[in-house]
C-alpha cells in the first residue's frame, strides 16, 4: 500500500501557528523518517506569502487555496476543500494540530474520507506491518496505543507533545496556488472577536504559580497568592476546571484554550496534569509539582515531585523560603 | 413545537487521588462495584443549555441520549432528573469498547428518523478526551456543526442559532448555523443546575426508550486499543522526608538552578 502524507496548516493572524510545525513532525514519523513527498496544506485569505514561508523553511511543497475575503475558517467549506483535494492527490494520511480549529473539523472529515480519526495524538510507533498513536486520557493517568489498521487516517497532534519542525538545510518546493469555489454553506461566519487580552502577567511572569482543583475550596487559594509573593516576577494562574467555577479569571487559565506558557518556573500545585494543561506548560523551564496523589499524571512531566498536602504545605513552604532567604 | 437533543455518557468517577488500573484484558480500566459513576461534567454544561433554550423559547421538548451498558441508563436518568422530558438508551454489550465512529453512527441511526432542531453534547468526554463523536454525528446526519460552543442564541423566527466558538488567545469564533444542527458545548457556557427532586423521582419511574446497539449498524473497527501506564518526560525526582525538610531541599534546588537568588 502506498502511504501519501499531507499536514494541514493553519493561520491566524498573519501567522503560521505554532503546533502546526509540530504536525509536520509528527507526518515524518509517520512516513517513517521518509521525508519524501509530505504536501503541506494551507488554506485562507491571500495565502500565498504565508505559503512561500512554509515551503522556504521546510522545504516541501505546498498546495495554498485561495478561500476569499475574510479567510474565515469554516469547517463545511474545509471539510469539502480538503476531502476534494486528497481524493486528487491520493492522500491516505493526514497530519493536522489538535487546536480547536483541527478538532472542530477533522472528525467529519475523517468520516468523510472512510479514514479513522485520532485526536490528541502524542507519539508515533510501528505496530507490527499497522502505525501506531499514543494518545491520553483519564486525566493522563492511562496511555492508551492504538494500532491502525484502516488504510487511511486522520492523526490530530496534541499541541506541545512533538517539536516544531526546524531544520536549515532546506530548498524550497513549489508553492501551487488554487482557489477554492464558493458554494451554498449553511454555516455563516459572522465575525472572530477578541474576548479578552492576553495575559500580559503570565507572558512576562519567569515563575508561574499555579492552582488546580487540590485546593477543594475557594478560600484556600489565598495560598497560592501568598506562595507567588514569595517569587519576583511572579504571576498566578490555573486550570480550566478553576476558572469554570470562577474561582480564577479565565485570562489566568493555562492550557490549549487558554495561555500556552514557557517560564523559567512553573509551580504546579494540586494540578492533575490533564492533556488539555500540560500542552500549556509543558516547555516551562523547570517544573516543580505538589500534589496530594502519589499518582497524579503531572508528575511525569516535572523535574521536582512534591506529594503533600497543599493546606499544610505551602505555609510550611512559605515560612521556609523565607527563613532561609534572611540566612 | 422546537425539539432538541442531548447526548450524554457514563464515566467513570476516579477520585482525584484515585490510582487508575488498567484490567486483565489491557483494553480498559478496573472498575468494581466501589467504582461511582457519573454524567461527563462536560455534558451536564449541555443538558444546562438545553433547559435555558426551553426556558427562553418554551415550547420545546428536550430528550437524552446515551449510549453504553446498562449502567450508562443512570446518566440518561441524572439529565431528566435536571429537567429533560425523555430519555433514550443504545444499549451496547457489557465490557465492549466504544469507538468513537462506531457510537456516532449508532447514534445517527436512532435520530434519522426524528426531526430535532438541534442535538447537543459535550465538547468531550472526560476519560477519553476525544471530542469526536458531536462533529461525526453531524457528518453522517449531513448536518451543520459548531465545537467548542461558549456562547449560543436560538433565531427559531429564521430556523438558526448564533453560535460563539472559543478559540485559542480569548478570541471566539462567532457562526451563524442554519437549524436543524449539531452543537458542542464547551465548559463554563452556564452553571448546571443540580436535578430537582420531583424531576430525580419522575426520572426514576419514567420508561427509557431502548434500542439495541447491535440491531442498528455493524462498523468494522479498524483500531486496536492497549492501554499502558505513562512514562516519565523529567526526571520526575520525588522528594522525601518531613514537609520543612522537603521545602529546604527544593529551596537548594531552585537555588542551585538559579531559579532564585
Amino acid at each position: 500500500m502506498i502511504k501519501k502524507t499531507a499536514v494541514i496548516f493553519e493561520s491566524f493572524a498573519g501567522k503560521i501557528r505554532l503546533p502546526s510545525w509540530e504536525a509536520l513532525t509528527c507526518a515524518i514519523e509517520v512516513n517513517s523518517g521518509n521525508a519524501d513527498e509530505i504536501q503541506l496544506i494551507l488554506l485562507g485569505e491571500k495565502p500565498e506569502t504565508l505559503a512561500q514561508q512554509i515551503t522556504n523553511t521546510s522545504g516541501w511543497n505546498v498546495t495554498a487555496i485561495e478561500t476569499g475575503k475574510g479567510g474565515f475558517y469554516n469547517s463545511a467549506r474545509y471539510k469539502t476543500i480538503l476531502t476534494d483535494l486528497f481524493k486528487e492527490q491520493g492522500t491516505t494520511h493526514i497530519c493536522l494540530a489538535g487546536t480547536t480549529q483541527g478538532l472542530d473539523y477533522a472528525p467529519g472529515l475523517a468520516i468523510r474520507m472512510d479514514a479513522e480519526c485520532i485526536t490528541g495524538v502524542e507519539g508515533v510507533f510501528q505496530a507490527g506491518e499497522h502505525l501506531g498513536f499514543m494518545r491520553s486520557i483519564h486525566g493522563g493517568k492511562i496511555v492508551a496505543k492504538l494500532s491502525i489498521k484502516a488504510p487511511k487516517a486522520v492523526i490530530v497532534t496534541q499541541p506541545g507533545t512533538f517539536k516544531p519542525f526546524a531544520d536549515t538545510d532546506v530548498s524550497p518546493g513549489i508553492v501551487d496556488l488554487r482557489t477554492a469555489s464558493a458554494e451554498e454553506n449553511p454555516t455563516r461566519n459572522i465575525e472572530v472577536k477578541q474576548v479578552q487580552k492576553e495575559s500580559s502577567a503570565l507572558a512576562e511572569a519567569s515563575i508561574i504559580v499555579s492552582a488546580g482543583r487540590g485546593f477543594k475550596e475557594e478560600e484556600n487559594l489565598d495560598l497560592i497568592r501568598q506562595l507567588a509573593a514569595v517569587f519576583t516576577k511572579s504571576a498566578v494562574a490555573g486550570s480550566r476546571p478553576l476558572c469554570d467555577l470562577g474561582w480564577l479569571e479565565y485570562s489566568q487559565q493555562i492550557g490549549i484554550t487558554g495561555a500556552m506558557v514557557a517560564p523559567d518556573m512553573y509551580l504546579a500545585c494540586g494540578i492533575s496534569g490533564a492533556a488539555q494543561h500540560i500542552s500549556g506548560m509543558r516547555n516551562a523551564g523547570f517544573i516543580v509539582s505538589i500534589n496530594a496523589d502519589p499518582n497524579a499524571a503531572i508528575f511525569n512531566y516535572s523535574d521536582v515531585c512534591i506529594v503533600e498536602d497543599l493546606i499544610t504545605f505551602i505555609p510550611t513552604m512559605i515560612e521556609t523560603f523565607a527563613k532561609l532567604k534572611t540566612n | 413545537m422546537m425539539k432538541i437533543l442531548v447526548c450524554v455518557k457514563q464515566v467513570p468517577e476516579f477520585d482525584l487521588e484515585a490510582e487508575i488500573k488498567i484490567n486483565e484484558s489491557g483494553q480498559g480500566v478496573v472498575t468494581d462495584h466501589l467504582t461511582a459513576f457519573r454524567m461527563n461534567r462536560f455534558d451536564e454544561y449541555a443538558v444546562e443549555e438545553a433547559l435555558l433554550i426551553k426556558k427562553e423559547l418554551s415550547d420545546v421538548k428536550i430528550d437524552a441520549l446515551t449510549v453504553g451498558p446498562e449502567e450508562s441508563a443512570a446518566a440518561v436518568r441524572r439529565a431528566m432528573g435536571m429537567g429533560v422530558d425523555n430519555g433514550i438508551h443504545i444499549l451496547t454489550q457489557e465490557g465492549n469498547p466504544l469507538f468513537a465512529g462506531q457510537v456516532a453512527q449508532w447514534i445517527s441511526n436512532v435520530v434519522k428518523i426524528r426531526d430535532y432542531d438541534l442535538i447537543l453534547t459535550g465538547v468531550m468526554s472526560e476519560d477519553q478526551m476525544q471530542g469526536q463523536v458531536g462533529p461525526m454525528l453531524a457528518e453522517f446526519l449531513n448536518l451543520p456543526c459548531a465545537t467548542s460552543v461558549i456562547a449560543e442564541k436560538m433565531t427559531p423566527e429564521n430556523q438558526t442559532v448564533l453560535v460563539e466558538r472559543e478559540i485559542e488567545g480569548g478570541y471566539r469564533d462567532v457562526l451563524r448555523l442554519k437549524l436543524p444542527a449539531v452543537v458542542t458545548i464547551q465548559s463554563g457556557i452556564n452553571l448546571p443546575r443540580y436535578p430537582s427532586l420531583s424531576n430525580v423521582l419522575r426520572a426514576k419511574r419514567a420508561k427509557l426508550e431502548i434500542f439495541e446497539a447491535d440491531s442498528l449498524s455493524q462498523q468494522e473497527t479498524a483500531t486496536v486499543s492497549t492501554l499502558d501506564y505513562p512514562g516519565k518526560t523529567r526526571a520526575a525526582e520525588v522528594l522525601s522526608g518531613s514537609q520543612s525538610e522537603k521545602a529546604q531541599q527544593l529551596f537548594r534546588v531552585l537555588q542551585e538552578k538559579a531559579i532564585i537568588p
